[in-house]
């Protein structure tokens, strides 16, 4: 609701005001230091610099940005951020447009955080291992990586002139292994497919998680069914994993069928 | 002198184990490990931030144990670097009473309210006299000489409101445990605690409305000044800073000046500042406000779309919700409107620090703040979620901090690895801060 607020505001704000009114403003929140944002938060996580790593040279802000744009940037992605991980309404970052003119801000933010949630996921050895503690932090997991998918997904829609074959390809291998995974979350944890809880577990997932519903209905696998359901509140482990050839890929532990 | 130096030593390093082992003991002797195991989940909940899950387990064993053993409890949350039991308590259940699920909270035992409302008193004189200590409560009232010096001066006086409404929503439920508090047990009361039950809670209640009444009254003298100052302003016609900042405030204060003197009059509310008893006063600061706004043209809807957008995206980088550690809205918002509107807002206005190095020590608190409101709100929301089933993990997510809770058999920590130790101590330090600074106040708007 916050940002929504804010962006209907500071939308109609830009819409009605003269070039002489907007430096004057903006001239405002860049002298504040609340309204300051950073980037490139990524680079925490990253084990590596690949293709779509932030390619600028040690920024000679220390990654602090000052101004409107930064402001409206990061308004626009929380909201889609939002809109991502609590409603099924398609296209979740594009519910509200960028201006021309915060168009470099917005795409530097959304793919900062496609870098910083897909590596988030990745690092982490829950959703490497598939083993949760109980079915809340199962859908909590479904819901990340929903959220991460949206956000490559938004990235890719963007940028998709200025994209490079590298990040492009870098890209689909990020939703092909996030798709995987929610896969396995969805079917191979949570058995969102297993007719004889079905309608307990959609009811779970009523209201708040709208898009990994949809996830689920779009894309049953028809072979996952033949394990038993998994307990309700125990500690669960998910059945067999799809395996892939990537190494440590998120998902997939290689151990997770020897611990068994 | 050189021949006694080494006995006063081997003497005072003897006492000094003695007292360390001799306090060890004691505290031991007192808390159990069932004990032990309940003042750590309270803890816990009190760390993430879940006052319910505080209550239900602090709740009981605060009801059955005696002075002395209340005393172990406080020492050991006091060890861990957590105020004393009373005070969480108090905080918890008034910060429920405050979303309004007062009633559905465990109804406290005659301890617990006692300790309670004895917390709730202590906290409304400290919220009074911070009021009374305020150089806005000087007489007569000094008008700031610049925009920065008003919004400063007109900052603190909403902050000192948001502490007496605060301080009045504690009153208010300390009538509530007053009122509910067994008669039987009134005479087993000592002296000192008699009152607390039975003229305290009206008196505070009394005494906080008055103090708000009279910060209102001060704070609309201010708006007026300051809608002067800001009409002087406004007659340059330069395009600057100034100018879009007096076109904000004039129209914001015209219209609060307008609905205070309405409400006022509505009520038949007796005034008490001189300024505001002057019935020519309203009629002033109507054409203050009509001036203001010719002065500025259409900067005034401008500015206004600009800083009422701006206080929006505030909210949502920094507010702090109710439940999930900050992290979410309280349950009240899926059901009403208005249930949306409740969060904590810093006192203190935030100044950003990058967060990507989060174990620096300086800048521990700040960077937690941009994480959570920047672009990491929903992973660390659903990493939350996974908190109160694994144990405490990090926010950022990538480092697993195993549980604190201890095994009964077992008191003896398992040891943690370096970074954890080190996210645990940042993490710990982090949720004592907010829950104990006190330096957020609830805003529904």
């Amino acid at each position: 609701m916050e940002y929504g607020r804010a962006l209907a505001l500071l939308d109609r704000l830009v819409e009605t005001a003269t070039p002489a009114e907007f430096d004057v403003m903006n001239s405002l929140v860049t002298s504040r230091d609340e309204f300051a944002v950073y980037t490139n938060l990524s680079r925490r996580v990253e084990p590596a610099a690949g293709a779509l790593t932030e390619r600028k040279d040690a920024d000679k802000n220390n990654w602090q940005q000052r101004g409107f744009d930064w402001v409206m940037a990061l308004a626009r992605v929380e909201l889609g951020a939002i809109v991502a991980g609590f409603t099924d309404l398609p296209d979740p970052f594009e519910q509200s447009e960028p201006s021309p003119s915060e168009l470099r801000a917005y795409r530097e933010v959304l793919v900062d955080s496609t870098r910083t949630h897909y590596w988030a996921i990745r690092n982490d050895p829950a959703a490497r291992s598939l083993r949760f503690q109980a079915e809340p932090q199962a859908i909590a997991y479904a819901r990340r990586v929903t959220l991460a998918l949206e956000f490559v997904r938004a990235s890719r829609r963007l940028s998709e002139l200025q994209l490079t074959r590298d990040q492009r390809v870098l890209l689909d291998a990020w939703e092909l292994e996030l798709a995987e995974l929610q896969r396995a979350i969805l079917y191979g944890v949570l058995r969102l497919d297993d007719p004889a809880t079905i309608a307990a577990k959609q009811a779970m997932f009523q209201g708040t998680c709208g898009r990994i519903l949809t996830a689920a209905r779009a894309d049953p696998p028809a072979s996952r069914i033949a394990t038993p359901p998994i307990p309700s509140s125990a500690s669960i482990r998910t059945t067999a994993p799809p395996q892939s050839d990537r190494p440590a890929a998120i998902g997939t532990n290689p151990n997770a069928a020897s611990k068994k | 002198m050189s021949v006694q130096r080494p006995g006063i030593v081997i003497v005072s390093i003897s006492t000094l184990f003695w007292v360390a082992s001799a306090s060890v003991a004691d505290l031991k002797s007192e808390l159990n490990p069932a004990e032990r195991q309940v003042v750590e989940a309270a803890l816990t909940a009190h760390e993430r931030g879940d006052p319910v899950a505080l209550i239900e387990s602090l709740s009981p064993l605060v009801a059955r144990v005696d002075d002395k053993k209340m005393k172990a409890v406080d020492d050991w949350l006091a060890r861990r670097g957590s105020p004393p039991a009373s005070e969480i308590l108090a905080d918890a259940r008034v910060a429920l009473a405050q979303q309004s699920f007062a009633a559905k909270l465990p109804k406290p035992g005659v301890r617990e309210s006692l300790l309670v409302m004895k917390s709730i008193e202590q906290q409304v004189q400290t919220i009074l006299q911070m009021k009374q200590d305020h150089p806005a409560m000087a007489e007569p009232l000094v008008a700031p000489e610049t925009s920065a010096g008003f919004e400063t001066r007109l900052w603190e006086m909403h902050v000192l409101h948001s502490r007496l409404a605060v301080a009045g929503g504690l009153a208010e439920y300390m009538g509530t445990l007053a009122r509910v508090f067994p008669r039987a047990q009134l005479a087993m009361l000592a002296e000192g605690e008699r009152p607390l039950i039975e003229g305290q809670p009206a008196a505070l209640q009394a005494r906080v409305k008055q103090e708000i009444a009279d910060l209102e009254e001060r704070e609309v003298e201010l708006r007026i000044h300051r809608l002067s100052f800001a009409r002087h302003a406004l007659e340059d016609m330069k395009l600057t800073p100034d100018r879009v900042l007096a076109a904000f405030s004039a129209d914001f204060d015209g219209r609060l000046v307008a609905q205070f003197f309405e409400r006022a009059k509505k009520s038949q509310q007796a005034l008490a500042r001189e300024i505001l008893r002057d019935p020519a006063t309203p009629a002033r600061a109507a054409a203050e406000h009509r001036r203001a706004r010719e002065l500025a043209g259409d900067l005034t809807v401008k500015a206004n779309l600009l800083f009422e957008g701006m206080h929006w995206w505030m909210r949502g980088r920094y507010g702090r919700g109710p439940e999930v550690g900050g992290l979410a809205k309280s349950e009240w918002a899926t059901r009403t409107p208005q249930g949306q509107f409740g969060l904590y807002m810093p006192i203190d206005t935030p100044s950003p620090t990058d967060p990507t190095p989060v174990c620096r020590s300086a800048c521990r608190r700040t960077s937690v703040v941009i994480i959570i409101g920047g672009r990491w709100k929903i992973a660390a929301w659903s990493k939350t979620r996974r908190h109160s089933a694994a144990g405490r993990k990090s926010i950022s997510g990538d480092r697993r901090i195993p549980s604190r809770r201890r095994s009964p058999a077992s008191p003896k920590q398992a040891p943690l690895d370096r970074s954890a130790r080190r996210v645990r101590r940042w993490s710990t330090e982090l949720w004592v801060t907010w829950n104990t600074a006190a330096r957020w106040r609830f805003s529904t708007g």
